[in-house]
């Protein structure tokens, strides 16, 4: 079991920029909380984009909210949380700098991480690198890429510029 | 250690201040597209989508009051026809319309102009359509709305379609022209809609486009 460390950064912090989803379907199934984006799923937000076959977004309706249960029964557009998003039949992230690939990819909410698995690549410029799975902290942008037997690791000397 | 909550929607001082805190505090640079995941909150208003659909299926049209009568070649036509209801789950509705046309070749068939359906979905949240042109069959209970139909919600969502045929027994809404969907936080457009089960599935087909609006965070929904 190998590690990689590196930053998943070059997207700038704050952005009030607008997300777009665009795919060939959506499916909204409200009951179980589900927001199913199928076929060529494209989610573009400035230079960031990610290509995926099939992204579901899970979020917490109020009903499955049992805990303390909400004082006044809020309206329907009451605050739902999304607690997890998963990217399913290939997975493409693309930023300014970095690029990275994976057959399936999770974000969960909760925990605020970003998971790609199965024959994942992360390149900068011509520096690839190849592992089983990409954990990327969404808050500090730290990034790892792990691998069963050895992270395969090509940096082509100064051809990314050090930023 | 609270669990990370979704700061977006959260509006309580702590819960900015706190992220006041976290902002300054992360040095690292967050990667701008994997941060806005956390933000792809409004889709939890996706909820509403399906509310809107589900709940602007009415029942069962009771006709109550109709307005001045009068019979004319064709058939029976009511003017300013209104009538008032429960759902079978006790939420009051309104249906009126400039004008309804019973036909006599087809007394099953009420032809409607100008209908307004108000439903109410919640205490505070209420749902009207409206639309031009309107079909009812009251034996095999569907609705066809055409030339225009205009749906909102008193939070401020809006749906515009073209036509859409509703049917009450299977509570499902169809319709198979262009649908636009609008809030202050997302832009939803797609060639086709196809509500069933009385709103627990939405689905959109055709070039679906969702737009997230970002911008200052606004109110709760």
């Amino acid at each position: 079991q190998s590690t990689f460390e590196t930053g998943f950064g070059g997207l700038g912090g704050e952005s009030d920029e607008p997300i777009e989803i665009e795919s060939d379907e959506l499916e909204v199934r409200d009951q179980e909380g589900l927001a199913i984006f199928i076929g060529n799923v494209v989610v573009v937000q400035g230079e960031s984009r990610m290509k995926t076959a099939q992204l579901t977004v899970h979020y917490d309706t109020e009903n499955q909210e049992t805990e303390d249960a909400a004082p006044a029964a809020q309206g329907p557009g009451g605050s739902q949380q999304i607690s997890k998003l998963v990217a399913t039949g290939g997975v493409v992230v693309t930023t300014k700098e970095q690029t990275a690939t994976g057959n399936t990819g999770t974000v969960d909410m909760k925990t605020n991480m970003l998971e790609l698995d199965g024959d994942v690549t992360l390149t900068q410029g011509q520096n690839v690198v190849n592992g089983n799975k990409l954990i990327v902290n969404l808050d500090t942008g730290h990034a790892r890429v792990l691998s069963d037997s050895r992270v395969r690791v090509l940096l082509v000397p100064n051809s990314a510029n050090q930023n | 250690m609270t669990t990370t909550d979704m700061r977006f929607l959260e509006h309580d001082a702590d819960a900015e201040a706190e992220d006041r805190i976290r902002a300054r505090a992360s040095a690292r640079r967050h990667t701008r597209f994997v941060k806005t995941l956390r933000v792809l909150l409004p889709l939890g208003g996706m909820a509403i989508v399906a509310l809107i659909f589900g709940t602007a299926i009415v029942k069962s049209f009771l006709p109550v009051g109709v307005g001045t009568l009068n019979v004319t070649s064709e058939g029976l036509e009511m003017n300013d026809p209104n009538l008032a209801g429960r759902l079978n789950d006790g939420r009051a509705y309104k249906v009126s319309a400039a004008r309804a046309m019973q036909s006599f070749s087809d007394t099953s068939r009420i032809t409607l102009t100008d209908l307004v359906a108000t439903l109410k979905a919640s205490e505070d949240q209420d749902i009207t359509v409206n639309s031009r042109g309107g079909l009812f069959d009251t034996d095999d209970e569907w609705l066809t709305l055409s030339d225009g139909i205009v749906l909102t919600t008193t939070d401020g969502y809006r749906a515009d379609l073209s036509s859409a045929r509703l049917d009450f027994r299977n509570g499902s809404m169809v319709s198979d022209e262009p649908v636009a969907i609008g809030s202050e936080k997302f832009d939803l457009t797609a060639n086709s809609l196809d509500v069933q089960e009385e709103g627990k599935v939405v689905r959109f087909v055709g070039d679906v486009h969702l737009t997230l609006h970002r911008g200052p965070e606004t109110s709760s929904q």
